[in-house]
């Protein structure tokens, strides 16, 4: 489903006197229907790179990411901003939500852009907050005003309600404690197993193990492995 | 022989009436323009008369132009024949132009009126010649003459339309007296001179010809015979005439004329030769009732409830605008060009990023935006970002209509179904876009707000200029606007001066949307509120585009106000496109120099 | 005729008529010939000629003594007796710079091209009120003729100089080619700039200068910095063409004063390296006029739509006083329409906002 080739990013930082930085030095990667590939290597390796590539809030200088046959780095701006939605989805680490709005607001204002009519919007949403444990007294609640792991929860469920067909995770669960973690973790194999694509990068071994089907580890840039889940993180 | 001629000219002037042949022949030139274009106001050369200008010199050259010698005319003044403007006018007219004098309306062919149409129905026979001090009927809500005009020539009378909502809003009914404004066969808005509202419906489909003149003003127009004159109200509001209590004439017993104080308390026809005939008997009193406007008398019970409160009912979901596949864009913009001096395209070269200049080297102009393009789709938002100066505002003004543009071409796919290009409209046409088709929310409420008038008036001037005519309707749609951009509904009276910037704003808002525009534009919509008041405003219209399907152009300054409410968006510097993208990529991955430093500005 | 009440009203008029006349004409005085009015009240007499736009002083002057002294009342009479009269023959057009000066002032220059004759002026005479009690015993003293050599009677003009020093915005674009007549087609705005100087060549003085000082020191603020160049009062050729012959025939002269007016422009958008050039021209001897007018034509092309309105529609003196005068007449049936309306807000009974009983916050 999404093909990576020879993918290639450096940044140039005119505001300082245009030095380069190379992130990713030709990445090759492919994720099918199904499968939870996820990125590892140590910080600036390169994986939120790729993540962004792929999303294309970075534009990447070369190379090539397909999703289903179309070239993602040169589609026109508007038909790729059409894309991300129904087809593509990006999972920060926080939530940013509009303030004075709860939750369930949130997370069904996701499912609406996603496609889903005003109703089923809620009922997903819902459902979504439910699978990510947040108490129902908290639905209506300004998000602003929830602790950090809280709105990170809300973020996993405004990512995944309804969910495209491939989805991008930056770090999740990472502010999360153990019990809500098992919760999110479970939402996200979910995600797998109906079908939907997933790559994900997390900051721990024990996610990418229960989770991933495969890892693939990148350092300065470029995949130096890549195999089963158990292989790799060992 | 030159001599000769001026001493000819001393002999005629003793025998020539009050005017020269020529000028009746110019008035009367003016006058069938008038005939011919009902209820426009024809610009004539008025002459001086020996009455004053306010006492009938307008009246009076339309008579002496119209008249002649087997003619009878009646003069009067307030109904009265024998005040001493009427008898003043009736003996200088009948004194030079030999025609007889009557203060029978029977036996005139020309009536001569200041302030009344006489209570005789009025036949073919008849020319009704009103005298008019102030013609415009839209000077109480615009003083500029110009501007007047151009309402008028574009058919664009949502001012006087919102005047008298905001009437009905304040004081329960229309409180105009004299003078009543009408529409006069379906085009002209029309002044009624300062005759009471009483006779306002004898205009309507009448069979006399009714000339107006404006001797000071230096205007014409007319009423001819049959046709259309109906007073500005809404639909569900009656036109009122004078009345509503039971009065009649002390000296004739009357109950069907227009009456006025008598003294010592008693009423009195103010149509002295009608109360005389009835006393007399010498009036044919059916006739004259079939023409009395008795079912407009006031009735209370029909008023508006202006303290009623509008009671809001569910929300109902914004229709979603179907997304026409074969319509791509909403809006196109290709090769946008202004230059502001000389040169045109010529002044574009040497100008630019790469030049560091905005200004033609070779003639001086600066070239404020070049070679602009991009579209919108429906339901998609787009920024254009830039500092100052960098041209986006001008992109902007020219897209809305207020700067036409040195080079380019725009579409718009409600227009046409995207065939014309926009820049080649007039003004009007332009400017009729911006009622249905455009909404445009400016960085100053006051540019695009009334300030003096309420918020729901605001909404209304809106919606009467797209057709609405029911204040009830009104009423409704404006109270469900403010309501959705969280005005409370108790403020939908005030006006707008006396709300905050940020309620400023979001009644702007509303007003944009009154009509559900294809597009709407805005330009640096947060940039004059405190940052918190800011973030409610961007929160507002971060819902709305979301929820309405609308597409919509996004101008500042501001990154955050850009990455709110855009997917893609456009980096101007000194006049030109240095970058474009998706919006959170040009936030997180900016490639020109230009847009980093506006990133770089934006994260500290 | 079925009706007969109405003649009381001419009897009032008639009455009121008398009266003027028998005390105007019959006062126990010698009568005032037209002569002795256009030499005694020279001023008057011009400033008549300038409202009613029509140069000939015997009727100005019959205008005058028909109208109790009454400028604005003599400028309409003029006017009116103008509307009976065919229009025969359009002059050529009047090159100023023909005019033979009987008084030229320079103040923006110590020594001119030409002289600074001052002429006729009470200007530096002590403002002292003298009571003759009889006409003053001749003194002999005749003043000095105007020079007779041609520079002199035909000086060149100071803003020629300022013109060839490169100092003067240049507005003498050739948009405006034809003058518009006010007196034939009503002048609206956007109007031509000779429909604005018209509309002030005929203006009421009192109006114009009460505008000039508003604009100056008054709320408006469109002029700030101005030096005048040059103000003359002369006499002009009046030129037509011959209906034979077709050549241009001098019919006549008139008197007229003239004021150029510098402006220094001192907005964002301005030429500050020149000055801008007012122009003033009316009928007779009447500075105050043409200065303001000359002052004005600068702020109306700097500051535009607003003051443009001003200048074309309110500053005639027919328009503006005989609006004024017709308030005298009745209204009793307007006044009870607004009567009716008033009742009408009460009975609604339904007062939404308090309202200021003073009935200030109109707005």
């Amino acid at each position: 489903m999404l093909r990576i080739r020879n993918l290639r990013k450096t940044f140039t930082l005119h505001t300082i006197d245009g030095r380069t930085v190379v992130s990713l030095d030709g990445v090759d990667l492919d994720v099918a229907a199904g499968e939870h590939v996820a990125l590892a290597g140590p910080s600036g390796a390169g994986k939120s790179s790729l993540l962004r590539c792929v999303y294309r809030s970075y534009l990447p200088d070369a190379g090539s990411v397909s999703l289903d046959g179309v070239e993602l780095t040169t589609l026109p701006d508007r038909a790729m901003a059409r894309l991300r939605g129904r087809e593509l989805g990006y999972v920060s680490q926080f939530l940013s939500a509009p303030p004075r709005t709860g939750p369930l607001e949130v997370v069904a204002a996701s499912a609406r852009r996603r496609g889903l009519d005003r109703d089923a919007a809620r009922e997903a949403a819902a459902v979504a907050l439910r699978a990510v444990g947040l108490e129902e007294a908290l639905w209506d609640v300004d998000c602003g005003v929830l602790s950090g792991g809280e709105r990170q929860r809300i973020n996993l469920a405004a990512g995944t309600v309804a969910p495209p067909r491939l989805l991008l995770l930056d770090e999740p669960v990472s502010a999360l404690d153990p019990a809500n973690r098992e919760l999110a973790l479970s939402r996200i194999a979910g995600l797998a197993a109906s079908g939907v694509a997933v790559l994900a990068v997390f900051h721990d071994a024990e996610a990418i193990s229960r989770l991933a089907t495969r890892v693939v580890e990148l350092t300065a840039g470029r995949v130096i492995r890549t195999g089963p889940a158990l292989e790799v993180a060992s | 022989m030159i001599t000769e001629l001026l001493s000819e000219i001393d002999d005629s002037a003793g025998r020539a009436g009050l005017l020269d042949d020529g000028a009746r022949r110019e008035i009367r030139r003016a006058t069938l323009t008038a005939v011919c274009v009902p209820g426009y106001q024809v610009p004539f050369g008025s002459r001086e008369m020996p009455v004053a200008r306010g006492w009938g010199s307008g009246g009076l050259q339309v008579t002496l132009a119209v008249i002649g010698e087997p003619d009878t005319v009646k003069v009067i003044d307030q109904g009265d024949d024998a005040g001493v403007n009427a008898t003043n006018l009736r003996r200088m007219i009948a004194g030079t132009e030999g025609c007889e004098e009557s203060t029978d309306s029977r036996d005139a062919t020309v009536i001569q009126t200041r302030h009344r149409v006489p209570e005789q129905p009025l036949t073919a026979e008849h020319v009704l010649v009103l005298q008019v001090p102030v013609p415009e009927p839209l000077r109480g809500v615009e003083r500029s003459t110009a501007e007047c005009d151009r309402m008028h020539a574009e058919g664009d009378y949502a001012a006087i339309w919102v005047s008298l909502y905001e009437d009905l809003v304040r004081n329960g009914v229309i409180t105009r007296s004299t003078g009543y404004p009408v529409l006069v066969d379906g085009r002209y808005v029309m002044a009624t001179t300062p005759i009471p509202r009483w006779d306002v419906p004898r205009l309507h489909r009448s069979p006399h010809l009714s000339l107006f003149g404006a001797g000071r003003e230096k205007r014409i127009y007319a009423v001819p015979p049959d046709t259309d004159v109906e007073p500005l109200t809404f639909d569900d509001v009656p036109f009122e005439v004078e009345g509503g209590h039971e009065q009649q004439c002390a000296l004739c017993g009357s109950s069907d004329t227009f009456l006025v104080e008598g003294g010592g308390g008693r009423t009195i026809c103010s149509d002295t030769e009608w109360c005389a005939r009835v006393a007399e008997g010498d009036a044919d009193l059916e006739a004259h009732a079939k023409q009395a406007p008795l079912h407009l008398l006031p009735d209370p019970a029909r008023r508006v409830r202006t303290a009623a409160p509008v009671t809001l009912v569910a929300r109902p979901e914004p229709a979603r605008r179907p997304v026409v596949s074969a319509a791509e864009w909403t809006l196109q913009v290709a090769g946008l060009g202004k230059v502001h001096g000389l040169g045109g395209a010529d002044a574009v070269a040497g100008t630019g990023p790469e030049h560091g200049t905005a200004i033609s080297p070779t003639t001086g102009a600066i070239v404020a935006a070049w070679d602009v393009g991009f579209d919108v789709a429906p339901g998609e938002a787009v920024g254009l970002i830039g500092e100052s100066g960098s041209g986006k505002s001008t992109v902007l003004r020219c897209l809305v209509g207020e700067e036409s543009p040195t080079a380019g071409v725009l579409h718009l796919a409600a227009v046409d179904a995207g065939a014309t290009d926009l820049f080649t409209l007039d003004a009007a046409a332009r400017r009729k876009l911006r009622v249905d088709v455009l909404g445009y929310v400016q960085q100053d409420p006051s540019a695009g707000l009334s300030l003096n008038v309420s918020a729901g008036g605001n909404i209304a001037e809106r919606l009467t200029a797209a057709g609405w005519r029911s204040y009830h309707a009104i009423r409704q749609r404006a109270a469900e606007l403010l309501d959705r951009v969280e005005v409370p509904l108790s403020r939908m009276d005030d006006p707008v001066k006396t709300f905050s910037g940020g309620m400023r704003q979001r009644v702007q808002i509303a007003k944009a949307l009154a009509t559900d525009p294809a597009l709407l534009l805005l330009d640096e919509p947060t940039t004059g509120l405190d940052a918190s008041v800011a973030a409610g405003v961007l929160d507002l219209l971060r819902g709305l585009l979301a929820e309405r399907d609308v597409a919509a152009v996004v101008v500042s300054h501001d990154f955050a106000v850009i990455e709110t409410l855009t997917e893609r968006a456009v980096v101007m510097q000194l006049g030109r496109v240095v970058e474009h993208g998706l919006t959170d990529q040009l936030f997180a991955d900016p490639h020109h120099p230009y847009t980093q430093r506006l990133v770089a500005a934006a994260r500290r | 005729m079925g009706y007969s009440g109405a003649r009381g009203g001419l009897e009032a008029i008639l009455a009121a008529e008398r009266h003027v006349r028998h005390e105007r004409d019959h006062a126990p005085v010698p009568w005032a010939g037209t002569e002795q009015i256009t030499a005694r009240f020279r001023l008057a007499v011009d400033r008549v000629m300038g409202e009613a736009g029509l140069y000939d002083e015997p009727t100005a002057a019959h205008a005058f003594r028909q109208a109790e002294g009454d400028t604005l009342e003599a400028a309409h009479l003029v006017r009116a007796h103008r509307s009976t009269l065919p229009r025969l023959a359009r002059s050529e057009p009047v090159d100023p710079d023909e005019m033979v000066v009987l008084r030229r002032i320079v103040p923006a220059h110590r020594t001119p091209d030409g002289p600074q004759l001052l002429g006729r002026t009470s200007d530096y005479t002590g403002r002292l009120l003298e009571r003759p009690d009889g006409p003053p015993s001749p003194n002999g003293q005749v003043p000095a003729p105007v020079a007779q050599a041609d520079g002199e009677r035909r000086p060149r003009r100071f803003s020629a100089m300022l013109r060839e020093m490169d100092l003067l915005v240049d507005h003498r674009t050739g948009a405006d080619p034809e003058p518009f007549d006010v007196t034939r087609r009503p002048a609206r705005p956007p109007a031509p700039r000779s429909a604005v100087l018209a509309s002030m060549a005929r203006a009421e003085t009192g109006a114009l200068v009460g505008l000039w000082y508003r604009s100056i020191l008054g709320p408006d603020g469109n002029i700030h910095e101005v030096t005048l160049g040059e103000v003359r009062h002369g006499r002009l050729p009046l030129r037509v063409r011959h209906p034979h012959t077709g050549r241009p025939v001098r019919i006549g002269t008139f008197r007229a004063t003239e004021t150029e007016a510098l402006e220094d422009l001192d907005g964002a958008e301005e030429d500050r390296a020149r000055f801008d050039l007012g122009y003033g021209l009316c009928f007779g001897h009447n500075e105050r006029k043409s200065i303001a007018m000359a002052n004005l034509d600068v702020a109306c092309r700097r500051f535009g739509a607003s003051l443009e309105q001003v200048l074309l529609l309110t500053i005639d003196g027919l328009d503006s006083g005989g609006f004024l005068e017709h308030l005298k007449l009745p209204h009793y049936v307007t006044f009870r329409s607004m009567v009716d309306r008033k009742l009408a807000v009460r009975t609604t009974g339904e007062r939404v906002r308090a309202t200021d009983p003073l009935g200030r916050d109109c707005r």
